[in-house]
């Protein structure tokens, strides 16, 4: 039947098998988006597809071009993709693919992780339906850095998680700067991998305080690496936007035609209120064209998690279109209220590894407050942003459903897995065709 | 030649071909390429244009929502500085990617019958000439003009010696909007791109 997890319940094949039926119509959606998705649909598709073409050429992206600020490391893979690509097969259709393998790995390790805190059973069901939230759904399916830094900043969390604090000194020395390389890889594919890299430090001090001479020694390693790893291709970003790190997470720092682009979006200026108001229409009409969803900070982002409200690929002006975002938007206010549930559950226990991976995620989204801040447009208010706190969303979840009670917990199974399905089909291009 | 955009059809094809195809050599076979991977896979053309194309095709990195030019190479206050070399040509590359999958782009590009009819190369230098018919509106002649280069990224680079197109030309009778529509298709610029209806704007 399974293996006994820590909390002593045996896997129940009907949930594993549901689970993994959940995953593979993931799978095979990721496949079938990849060839079927307009060509370059997506966040800043052409900005990057001229970024990757510069490292297919043998040069890096231009610093002051639509992507130019951002880090290589992603386009550097997509251009090694690109040289191996039969002439036949679309290049943007393999990076997405690529995108795919990525959000894909980054679920697989949050599966694995997840097994730590809860049982087999619910780390199968929250894993399967983080593979058909929207926000990943669509990140997965298109060219972009998102699904990739996603992939490597969950890899350093799990890492921090799985820290071998009472290893001998060579082991944990060892993890340090294997966790190190994965950050400053992060770093490398997008700048919010560096995030990661800023919560390893304090993180593993905090581990091995016990050991401080250890401690000391693990987060010298932590810093090091990185900053050989990804330092001097973050120079030459700062230096064409005039030596703000604002530069490092928008091109409107260093580039004229995002600059002219930003500046004519709305809402242009931000109010302490465009953080506490959540319209209705980012349940209703969940679409950044929705009533005060240009505005509404919490609102875009709760529409942005759970529809395409970016209107890259869902265009909705087919009513069934919008109705199924509709009442995806709504069914996401229960993965929600397990999530905070399950952080406050996860709070009350004083765990030290739930508790870097809920600081990570705190660090992040004060990072994105301030960003949407200083770039007060509509378009700088993506859930795909936050995808690096993957991990920390996943344990969340895992954390309220494993609370609830008997058949409670039988019906929190069910509706996640519901909700990723829905939100597998919803993402699966040509699905409007017969809603109309 | 009768290309595909993308359909539900499109996925077994493109697995299908995993195995064929060979990069272009020729002039001849550069245009062809041209013709079989505009909008169907938009990153191949950047490979087959070389940076002059893009500094002639006006298509700016982005535009209004009116469908106005925002043209970033030259600020039409006169305000700023002429961007550096690079960065106008890389800006020029995302609005030609843009004008690619702008959808009524994409649908006509499926709509035209490509015919090379001509072909002169003089060293380095090379002019094709094709033959268009849409499927709606008047045939059009659109010629191309080539050279051998030693990649941006110099000699050594993995794109050096290939023939890239450095301008294209279109003649004969635009014939209304379908006939807009089909030449914006066959080459999308920004001198098309103003006359097009609003909605087929990329």
């Amino acid at each position: 039947m399974g293996v006994s997890p820590p909390d002593g319940e045996r896997v129940p094949r009907a949930w594993a098998l549901a689970a993994a039926a959940v995953a593979v119509a993931a799978l095979a959606s990721r496949a079938f988006n990849a060839f079927a998705y307009t060509p370059l649909r997506g966040y800043d598709a052409a900005g990057h597809a001229v970024s990757i073409f510069a490292l297919f050429e043998g040069r890096l992206p231009t610093p002051g071009s639509w992507d130019g600020f951002q880090p290589p490391l992603y386009y550097a893979a997509a251009a090694a993709v690109w040289h191996l690509l039969p002439e036949a097969v679309p290049v943007h259709a393999a990076l997405r693919l690529l995108s795919a393998a990525a959000g894909f790995g980054a679920v697989a390790i949050v599966w694995r992780t997840l097994r730590d805190f809860v049982s087999e059973t619910d780390a199968a069901v929250v894993s399967a339906f983080l593979l058909g939230v929207p926000v990943l759904a669509l990140a997965s399916s298109m060219v972009g850095n998102e699904s990739t830094c996603a992939l490597l900043v969950t890899a350093v969390l799990a890492r921090l998680v799985r820290l071998p604090v009472k290893a001998g000194e060579g082991r944990v020395l060892r993890h340090a700067f294997g966790t190190g390389l994965l950050g400053g890889l992060a770093a490398l594919s997008k700048t919010t991998g560096l995030g990661a890299v800023a919560l390893a430090l304090p993180a593993s001090a905090l581990r091995l305080r016990a050991r401080p001479r250890l401690a000391l020694a693990s987060v010298l390693v932590l810093g090091l690496v990185p900053t050989l790893v990804a330092g001097p291709f973050f120079a030459p970003i700062l230096r064409a936007a005039g030596g703000s790190p604002v530069g490092l997470v928008t091109g409107a720092a260093s580039s004229r035609a995002v600059q002219q682009a930003m500046a004519l979006q709305p809402p242009g200026e931000r109010h302490l209120a465009d953080y506490l108001s959540f319209p209705s229409a980012a349940l209703r009409t969940p679409v950044f064209r929705g009533e005060g969803l240009e505005r509404s900070v919490p609102g875009l982002l709760h529409a942005s998690t759970w529809s395409d409200a970016h209107a890259h690929f869902l265009v909705p002006v087919t009513p069934g279109v919008l109705r199924a975002e509709s009442a995806l938007a709504i069914a996401g206010l229960l993965p929600l209220a397990l999530a905070a549930f399950g952080a406050g559950r996860l709070l009350s226990r004083r765990d030290v590894r739930a508790g870097v991976l809920l600081a990570f995620a705190a660090l992040l989204l004060l990072a994105f407050a301030r960003v949407t801040w200083l770039v007060p447009t509509y378009s700088a208010v993506k859930a795909s942003y936050l995808l690096p706190a993957l991990l920390p969303a996943g344990l969340c979840v895992a954390s309220g459903l494993a609370a609830l009670p008997g058949s409670w917990r039988s019906a929190g199974r069910g509706a996640l897995l519901g909700i990723g399905l829905a939100g597998t089909a919803l993402t699966t291009w040509g699905w409007h065709l017969w809603t109309q | 030649m009768r290309r595909r955009v993308p359909t539900l059809g499109g996925l077994a094809l493109a697995l299908a071909a995993l195995a064929c195809g060979a990069p272009p050599r020729g002039p001849v076979e550069t245009v062809e390429r041209y013709f079989d991977v505009l909008a169907r896979d938009p990153m191949r053309t950047l490979a087959l244009s070389s940076p002059e194309f893009h500094l002639s095709h006006g298509l700016a990195a982005w535009r209004r929502e009116d469908g106005s030019l925002s043209d970033s190479g030259s600020s039409p206050e006169g305000s700023q500085p002429p961007l550096p070399r690079q960065v106008e040509i890389e800006d020029r590359r995302v609005g030609w990617i843009n004008a690619q999958i702008a959808p009524h782009a994409v649908e006509r590009v499926g709509e035209l019958r490509v015919r090379v009819t001509g072909s002169e190369v003089a060293g380095d230098r090379a002019r094709v000439t094709a033959e268009v018919r849409p499927l709606r509106g008047a045939a059009f002649v659109q010629r191309f003009e080539l050279a051998r280069d030693a990649g941006e990224a110099g000699p050594g680079a993995p794109d050096a010696g290939r023939w890239r197109i450095v301008a294209i030309e279109q003649e004969g009778p635009v014939g209304g909007a379908w006939g807009h529509l089909a030449r914006f298709a066959a080459y999308p610029n920004e001198a098309l791109a103003r006359s097009l209806p609003d909605r087929a704007r990329p």
